[in-house]
């Protein structure tokens, strides 16, 4: 009898804690997932007014470090100056669902909005879907103040260099001041000057950032290492790689008068 | 779905009973020890196979297929070899045996365009990407109930059972996130049944 309660102890164990059924590793979602992230994010950014000071704070590179991940959280809660918070890419690791699913649960608990930016790991396996599903277009704009910020998909080495990414046309219909707006900040996740970006169009794209009148600066993320900031030309705008958040570290970005202010963070 | 149809003729060559071609000792041999049924279990919404038994009863080596419809988050296929090991019986009463806990290693292959078993090399750098999208290593653990019907009947008797897997990339991510993510996190469930035909 005794060996019957050891088992019946064993059994209770597994089967209490686990997290109902899956279908596979590789599913596209299962019941709950949630759906249309960035659209409801960018709602909860509308409800909001930008000051004369729009700040904001730029993370990537969570791929499944769930613990940095958290306390990057705690520390964007901690402090009650941001507007809100840019992920920029490479979300999960193995474009797995479970790993998309672990970060957005994290940061779901941001006292500010998030939006996601499509990266080359979160475009593995079933990943393409994944994210379409569950936060939203790879190439999508927003407006907060008077700053239009253009996010888009720089993963060309994901598509073997097909020369449709970045979308140039895309980029070009949407590197336009709308009204009420006056300046762009464009966000991607492969920076231009990397082997993974369209060796092809990255002079295109740097002109094409450069010739654009109200064009601020061009975000990436990708390479795990320190703020860096490269100018193609002398006097181009410039192109900023920030930090990963699996190097316990992001980036503040300061937007006021049509001047911006970058300041990494380690945490 | 082309590279699928020939493993699914001889699936469905396994799943028929063939018990009335007894005399024909290939058959007799390839005949499975038992079918199995199973819901989710990481792979597929629905899976079938067959299984043997070799080095007595208590390990089996088991064939499956398993699918998920694009309405529970596919369309998947998957094949998936699976060998368990059940060291336990406790019997209650003449008819019922309890296998309360069951050790299992399976490999799922993914099959479709989106997974490979290695990244393509033309397309990446050596080291780009380290592991693979269409294979994953599966460490399981099933309690099973198994009710012994006649000796003469077709189905000889019918297990039911419950198990919890995980994968390899999810033990990596877990190992790695150990401090704060409890490991009850990456074990999912299935469930499933095994007519034994022997």
């Amino acid at each position: 009898m005794k060996q019957f309660y050891f088992y019946l102890v064993i059994l209770a164990a597994f089967s209490f804690s686990c997290n109902g059924v899956e279908f596979s590793p590789n599913q596209k979602f299962r019941d709950g997932t949630p759906q249309d992230v960035n659209n409801t994010e960018i709602a909860k950014l509308k409800q909001k007014s930008a000051g004369a000071r729009i700040r904001i704070a730029i993370s990537s590179d969570t791929q499944r470090m769930y613990k940095e991940a958290q306390l990057f959280v705690d520390q964007v809660n901690a402090r009650n100056d941001i507007d809100f918070v840019i992920l920029n890419g490479d979300i999960s690791d193995f474009g797995q669902l479970l790993e998309f699913e672990g970060i957005y649960n994290i940061y779901s608990k941001l006292k500010v909005p998030f939006i996601s930016i499509v990266g080359n790991h979160d475009l593995v396996a079933n990943g393409p879907y994944i994210f379409r599903r569950m936060f939203g277009e790879f190439n999508f704009t927003f407006t907060y103040g008077t700053i239009k910020f253009v996010c888009f998909d720089s993963n060309s080495r994901e598509y073997n260099f097909n020369g449709a990414v970045p979308d140039i046309e895309w980029l070009k219909a949407n590197f336009k001041l709308d009204p009420g707006t006056s300046n762009i900040i464009a966000f991607s996740h492969v920076p231009p000057n990397d082997a993974d970006f369209d060796p092809k169009l990255r002079p295109v794209y740097e002109q094409l950032a450069n010739s654009t009148p109200g064009f601020l600066a061009s975000f990436h993320a990708h390479q795990h290492q320190p703020d860096k900031t490269y100018k193609p030309y002398n006097n181009s705008v410039p192109f900023i790689i920030t930090n990963a958040v699996l190097k316990r570290a992001y980036t503040i970005l300061d937007i006021s008068n049509g001047q911006i202010e970058t300041t990494p963070i380690n945490f | 779905m082309d590279k699928l149809r020939p493993l699914l003729l001889i699936f469905s060559f396994f799943l028929t009973p063939s018990l009335s071609f007894g005399q024909n000792k290939i058959l007799k041999a390839l005949t499975p020890d038992y079918i199995n049924l199973q819901y989710g279990g990481s792979i597929g919404y629905v899976s079938a196979g067959v299984g043997y038994h070799f080095l007595g009863e208590k390990t089996s080596l088991s064939f499956n297929y398993g699918f998920v419809p694009s309405s529970k988050g596919g369309p998947l296929n998957i094949l998936t070899p699976k060998f368990d090991y059940k060291p336990f019986n406790i019997h209650f009463g003449k008819n019922v045996v309890w296998k309360p806990i069951n050790p299992g290693l399976f490999i799922s292959y993914t099959l479709g365009r989106n997974f490979d078993k290695k990244f393509d090399p033309d397309q990446y750098p050596e080291g780009y990407y380290w592991w693979s999208t269409a294979l994953k290593i599966h460490l399981g653990f099933s309690t099973e109930v198994k009710i012994l019907g006649s000796q003469k009947s077709a189905i000889k008797a019918v297990s039911l059972y419950a198990e919890t897997n995980t994968n390899d990339l999810y033990l990596i991510s877990w190992f790695e996130n150990r401090t704060t993510t409890p490991i009850s996190r990456i074990f999912f469930m299935g469930y499933g049944v095994r007519l034994h035909l022997k």
